[in-house]
């Protein structure tokens, strides 16, 4: 089996959890009439713990996680949380004008947030190689992430 | 709570994938490969999670994947570890992901949104530079390959590649908990391709080429996180010495 299931796998999959925690996360999509063409994605490390991650479209929109700033002190709102269909209020305007307050040129770009929902991620424990566990194949992967949990099992 | 037709794991097939996402086909693509090159019959199953898969309709109802290798933090860490030749494996497999991606692309046609970019990798406070510097430093030292891919630029010259700036409404918000921002001018720059494909189509296109199709697709409502112990997947191991699937109906009892 393969369980590409993020953050849910643990609740597939027991013998994951404690291995594979889900952690919720919030990814915004945001446009702009007169925004400049973005060309590179971005990932802005702000501590240790905190870092924002866009991606830009090839529409123009971008879409941007993080936002943890808002969020972080509140351990119950992210971490070990799968529910997705709740959005994390503290951190829900965290992107608006964040283009304007970023970035050059984005001034008066009109960049606003068009869209923003929560995801849940599945950071690993073991993050230098994949999971070898007994019996089948198992893999997660996660939003806006850098941490990719992927546990290979074998028959 | 429901699944979407009267799911039998047993009459589809022995291997079942949940999800959706754009790195998720990738995985399975590569194992419907692998089984295809040895030349074993795969009867496969999907299980997509429809509403997981809508709540991302806000980036025109594809969900994406990106694929960002790394290509010093971790390289650094293995260094550290297991030595030049597993770091250099390491980062090298990473690194595939985005050429690995675009051929599969290619080769079949996916039709997809698929975009190579750059990553600008801005680090905003002084030992995460001194972090990615001591590592892009090792990296390098040890000779492996991607280092070369690495630009770096530190103050000034890294706001004009970027273009990034942080204004003064925001380092307010920064300068209380790092205080040491402004003056350091800590901007550190990178530079590595990655790639991103968004991938509801991309799967689409990919169960297509795999002949997968109809009942072998199963949609559900059910978040997984929901899905009630009686509805469980279950492994067995079985005294005939293969694994098969059971699924538990909460209504109809048990099918093994």
């Amino acid at each position: 089996m393969v369980y590409a299931t993020n953050g849910y796998t643990s609740a597939l999959v027991p013998e994951m959890k404690d291995r594979i925690v889900p952690v919720r996360g919030i990814v915004a999509r945001l446009v702009g009439a007169n925004a400049p063409k973005m060309t590179d994605s971005y990932m802005i490390r702000i501590s240790d713990y905190e870092y924002d991650y866009m991606i830009p479209r090839p529409d123009g929109s971008i879409i941007v996680g993080g936002a943890k700033r808002d969020f972080y002190q509140n351990l119950h709102e992210w971490f070990d949380v799968a529910d997705d269909s709740k959005l994390i209020k503290d951190a829900q305007h965290y992107f608006d004008g964040y283009m304007q307050r970023h970035f050059y040129g984005w001034e008066d770009s009109g960049a606003r947030t068009e869209e923003i929902w929560t995801g849940s991620k599945s950071p690993s424990n073991k993050l230098a190689f994949p999971w070898v566990v007994n019996a089948n194949l198992c893999s997660s992967h996660g939003l806006l992430q850098r941490r990719i949990s992927l546990c290979w099992t074998g028959v | 709570m429901w699944w979407c037709g009267s799911f039998d794991c047993d009459s589809r097939g022995e291997r079942g994938v949940f999800g959706s996402d754009g790195t998720k086909w990738y995985v399975l693509y590569l194992v419907l490969l692998f089984f295809v090159l040895f030349g074993n019959y795969v009867n496969v199953f999907f299980i997509q999670e429809e509403e997981g898969r809508e709540r991302c309709q806000a980036d025109g109802k594809l969900i994406g994947g990106h694929f960002k290798p790394d290509p010093f933090a971790r390289a650094a860490s293995v260094l550290k570890t297991h030595g030049k030749a597993v770091a250099e494996h390491v980062t090298l497999f990473e690194a595939r992901q985005v050429s690995e991606i675009r051929e599969l692309v290619e080769r079949e046609g996916v039709d997809c949104d698929f975009e190579e970019t750059r990553i600008a990798d801005v680090c905003l406070y002084m030992a995460g530079r001194d972090k990615i510097k001591a590592d892009v430093d090792r990296v390098a030292a040890a000779g492996i390959s991607t280092a070369s891919g690495i630009t770096y630029s530190v103050g000034v010259e890294a706001e004009k590649v970027c273009r990034y700036c942080i204004l003064l409404f925001y380092f307010l918000v920064v300068l209380i908990v790092h205080a040491d921002i402004w003056h350091s001018r800590s901007v550190v720059l990178s530079h590595v391709p990655c790639c991103t494909v968004m991938a509801l189509p991309a799967g689409s296109s990919l169960t297509r080429e795999s002949h997968i199709e109809g009942d072998q697709l199963a949609d559900t409502h059910t978040r997984y996180t929901c899905l009630p112990r009686s509805y469980f997947l279950r492994r067995q191991l079985l005294d005939r010495g293969h694994t098969a699937w059971s699924y538990k109906d909460q209504n109809r009892g048990i099918r093994d």
